[in-house]
């Protein structure tokens, strides 16, 4: 996908999240794992570290040396995404306790990735 | 996971639908979809004894996230329980007629995840219906095959 549809997706996702509350502990963390790996491919884009053919789906199924690559460039928006993706096991398809701070870390987590994103454009 | 949990799940999921427009707000909308499918799909399987309700959570086929009883987890290589997805893995042995359709109705709903979430493919009113009509399907199945008294 182009860094545009990327951006465009990642947008439509955090605007919808504002219908959503703390019940809704399962789709925050969903919505921030979708849309940070948009904003994660639009930083990459934009930044040239990887082109509209090599989208990420999850850092935890991107392989190594690629993964590496990616974080030599951007380690706290791989770090960020991993943390997120971490959190989807435990509370997403899990019954953990605490879903609802594990989701407002993901949303703090989206918000740092987005803001990221914004330096570029 | 317990058929209790899964259920809790699949209600608050099918009300959080209502809330989103399917149009507007199809990615979210749509994952909601996706997200009961899996649960009602999990749930349903562990009512035929076809997999484990063991408290062990899916990540990728074979390896699950299982709690400790010191309140943490450790990630276990398991047979089969909870997926991440239908069809991902496969469940051995034979599956009663419903289901089959439960699978087919699933595979459907997926069919528009990567092609509207991580690709160009547009929302339409005609993609919002096969993804209603699918999960209406899915959920006639698993009103009828797990329990009233473990739906909450």
């Amino acid at each position: 996908m182009t860094p545009e549809n990327h951006r465009d997706k990642a947008r439509r996702i955090e605007q919808s999240l504002t219908k959503l509350g703390d019940a809704d502990w399962e789709i925050r963390i969903e919505a921030a794992m979708l849309a940070g790996t948009h904003w994660v491919n639009f930083i990459l884009h934009r930044t040239g570290l990887s082109t509209p053919a090599e989208d990420m789906v999850h850092a935890s199924m991107t392989l190594v040396s690629v993964l590496r690559k990616y974080r030599l460039a951007e380690p706290e928006l791989i770090d960020q995404l991993e943390e997120i993706e971490e959190l989807r096991p435990l509370f997403v398809r899990g019954d953990m306790d605490g879903g609802v701070p594990a989701a407002q870390r993901a949303l703090d987590l989206l918000a740092a990735m987005g803001a990221r994103a914004r330096q570029l454009g | 996971m317990k058929i209790a949990s899964h259920a809790d799940k699949i209600r608050r999921l099918l009300q959080l639908r209502e809330r989103l427009d399917p149009l507007q707000d199809f990615e979210l909308w749509y994952w909601s979809s996706l997200t009961a499918g899996t649960n009602i799909w999990n749930a349903s399987l562990h009512a035929c004894g076809l997999t484990s309700e063991d408290r062990a959570f899916s990540t990728i086929p074979g390896v699950h996230v299982v709690p400790q009883a010191d309140g943490g987890w450790r990630r276990e290589l398991r047979g089969p329980g909870d997926v991440s997805h239908v069809g991902w893995p496969q469940i051995p042995g034979d599956m009663p007629a419903p289901i089959q359709r439960l699978e087919a109705a699933l595979h459907a709903l997926e069919e528009h995840r990567d092609p509207c979430l991580r690709a160009d493919r547009v929302p339409t009113p005609a993609i919002v219906a096969e993804c209603e009509r699918a999960l209406s399907q899915a959920i006639a199945v698993y009103q009828a095959l797990v329990p009233m008294e473990q739906q909450p």
